[in-house]
């Protein structure tokens, strides 16, 4: 079993192929780079796809718009057309895609150092934390964006912390600590379901439809929010990429390397919950993206660890294109986009366990 | 057998105490009374109309849920098993609002059919998907599983309410989990479901005993494994489909009490199963006791309850031994 356990980051790929895909180095006087021209070329290929989504998301919606309309209102421009998009339909395609660049980057970075494709924020608990303490301030009648904001983001936090501490011990086991997740997500639930059943009817409606996710509501403010939750957390998890390779090897390898090994792990966390906590507190909790979009990158690169900037990338382009579906599928409804991620990834998820259930084989 | 006896008398203390416990509270003298010579008391009504119903349905209730936990233990091996973790709770509720939203089905005997359904086919993806691979059907690939798919049937269920304020107004209530709601009909209706899923679980008994010591002994003992695993998987879903759609998805209960039945009586399913079925009324109703009078004049729901004590108990079990012998 613990092949299977630590099966995440470990694909026995042959050395030269894994070294195609971490690139070859540049070196220069006084500098030295490493050039990955597959990564490369992934990540800027989804960007080009990241941005055709949004621009239709922009152009289709009760009011549709041509593309070059599209455009004219973006760029200035006045009246009706540039009201739609610059109030509404742009916020929402730039804030779904930062909620979804939070998920992707959190699960990278959960993945890795977890090293089990399987660890999630959502299995550990910043949803159903950020969920919990959410209707339970609209159940008070606290509905201000500031108070929702504040506390989702705290109970995601205290949630995944809870789910970290009591499943440390003596260090960190992946599977302990998704059990865990599932352990606390379960009592969670059962609070949010109870608090939900006290609420007044429109209240627990309006908290519930909160719990699904959803971007129709974002403004700029909350663009704002995202945007600041990205700038912090994608440049520290970026500037630990190297310290998260090194502990992806185990903690003996990481120890022997040297490396700071708690200090490491606890900045990391913090950068991870963070970011998906962030992306909760405003967006909601959008399932499955944070599992989902560094599996795809690690897919696309070839390499063990997908890369954090390419994940959010795809979270990114996941969220947004989730987000437009579930616009499109319904008619004149709208599908919240946690329910048509959850639709979309459960399948997926489902696939992964049978997938490593036959890959496993000693017991 | 006296172990069995102290346990069927201590749950009859729990249920008197069950009958007299309340926002209002009723001597025990007065509680006699009105069971064993009722007409033109004070407190009849209240004990016959309310405090009775409400007793029994944790009686038979937690019964299932004990058995229900302990037949599954015993069928997948498994120290975590539960239920709710399985995703039996999240295939039943979403049978429930199938029927109630599509169908508009509000009767108990009407929508139960559905959350049987529901039950049967999670479960059966469940396991299918958690015992692919030469190692078959691990504690941690049944307990992934489970989760997996009870998030995607969950929303699922989302949808539907996020579609139907009405059927999300019922559904609120019902997912909790309450006993409070259990009248003389719904337990009529819900009896025969709950005693076949009764005798099936004793039925297999000899089965589930062979089925511990593995597959091919089992086969070796001369039991037909599939026969004796599709017997077994059937009381869970009548067991706990049943308690699901008549009082709500209630959690953990499945979980612990097996565990407290296999401490006591040890391995042998003759002994476990008894033990359960008499643990579980305790558990339930102790539990639902609990949740009258924390928050006097008002209740915790015994969902609520059982989900606050029982994950911590999950917990444990995860860090103490669950992952040691996965």
């Amino acid at each position: 079993m613990t092949a299977s356990l630590h099966s995440g980051a470990a694909d026995p790929a042959p050395d030269r192929a894994l070294n195609r895909a971490l690139g070859r180095a540049v070196r220069g006087p006084g500098f030295s780079a490493r050039l990955a021209p597959r990564a490369l070329l992934v990540a800027s290929a989804a960007l080009a796809v990241l941005l055709a989504l949004a621009v239709a998301s922009i152009c289709f919606g009760d009011y549709p718009l041509r593309f070059d309309q599209v455009v004219d209102a973006i760029f200035g421009g006045s009246g009706g057309q540039s009201y739609i998009v610059q109030r509404f339909r742009l916020p929402r395609a730039v804030g779904g895609a930062l909620a979804g660049a939070l998920l992707g980057l959190s699960g990278a970075v959960f993945q890795t150092l977890a090293r089990n494709v399987l660890a999630s924020p959502d299995v550990l608990g910043v949803e159903t934390g950020a969920a919990l303490v959410t209707v339970v301030l609209m159940t008070l009648g606290l509905t201000g964006t500031a108070a929702l904001t504040g506390g989702a983001f705290a109970g995601a936090a205290v949630a995944t912390a809870a789910v970290y501490l009591l499943a440390y011990r003596r260090g960190i086991n992946g599977m302990r600590l998704i059990l865990v997740g599932i352990g606390v997500n379960a009592c969670v639930t059962g609070g949010t379901s109870y608090v939900l059943m006290l609420a007044e009817v429109h209240t627990a409606e309006r908290a519930h439809n909160w719990t699904l996710g959803g971007f129709n509501g974002l403004g700029w403010e909350q663009v704002a929010v995202l945007a600041t939750g990205l700038a912090v957390t994608l440049p520290l998890a970026t500037g630990l990429a190297a310290r998260l390779r090194t502990l992806s090897l185990g903690d003996g390898v990481a120890r022997a390397l040297g490396l700071p090994l708690e200090r490491s792990r606890l900045l990391l966390i913090g950068a991870g919950v963070l970011a998906a906590a962030a992306s909760v507190a405003v967006a909601g909790p959008v399932a499955f993206i944070a599992l989902v979009a560094p599996q795809i990158a690690r897919r696309l690169i070839g390499r063990p660890d997908g890369g954090l900037v390419t994940s959010a990338i795809f979270g990114a382009l996941l969220a947004v294109a989730a987000d437009f579906a579930g616009r499109q599928l319904a008619g004149d409804a709208e599908i919240p986009v946690g329910i048509v991620t959850a639709l979309a990834g459960g399948p997926w998820l489902v696939y992964l366990l049978m997938k490593r259930g036959s890959r496993s084989t000693n017991g | 057998m006296s172990g069995l006896v102290a346990l069927a008398i201590a749950v009859g203390v729990v249920a008197m105490l069950s009958i007299g416990v309340g926002s209002r509270f009723i001597p025990p003298g007065s509680v006699l009374s009105a069971l064993f010579s009722p007409g033109g008391g004070f407190y009849d009504n209240v004990i016959w109309e309310l405090r009775v119903p409400r007793t029994v349905a944790g009686l038979v209730i937690g019964a299932a849920l004990g058995l229900s936990g302990a037949v599954m233990q015993g069928l997948t091996r498994n120290p975590i098993a539960d239920p709710g973790i399985l995703g039996v709770h999240a295939g039943a509720a979403f049978g429930v609002v199938v029927a109630i939203y599509v169908f508009g089905l509000l009767d108990f005997r009407a929508y139960v059919g559905f959350a049987f359904a529901g039950a049967a086919l999670v479960s059966a993806a469940v396991w299918l998907v958690g015992s692919r691979g030469r190692d078959g059907a691990t504690p941690v690939k049944l307990a992934l599983a489970g989760a997996a798919i009870s998030a995607f049937i969950g929303s699922a269920t989302s949808l539907v309410l996020y579609a139907d304020s009405t059927a999300f107004d019922e559904f609120r209530f019902w997912s909790v989990g309450s006993l409070a709601g259990a009248k003389a009909d719904l337990l009529l209706a819900a009896a025969p479901f709950l005693a076949g899923g009764a005798l099936l679980a004793f039925g297999v008994i000899r089965g589930l005993n062979a089925l511990s010591m593995g597959a091919d002994v089992a086969r070796s003992l001369g039991q037909r494994v599939s026969l004796v695993r599709g017997a077994a998987a059937l009381a869970v879903v009548l067991l706990s489909g049943t308690a699901v759609a008549a009082v709500g998805p209630i959690g953990f209960v499945g979980l612990t009490v097996p565990h407290v039945a296999r401490a006591l009586a040890g391995p042998d399913h003759r002994r476990v199963l008894p033990y359960s079925a008499l643990l579980g009324p305790l558990v339930l109703l102790g539990a639902d006791i609990v949740g009258r009078v924390v928050a006097i004049p008002s209740e915790v729901q015994v969902g609520a309850i059982t989900a606050a004590v029982g994950a911590p108990v999950f917990i444990w079990f995860v860090r103490r031994r669950a992952v040691r012998e996965l």
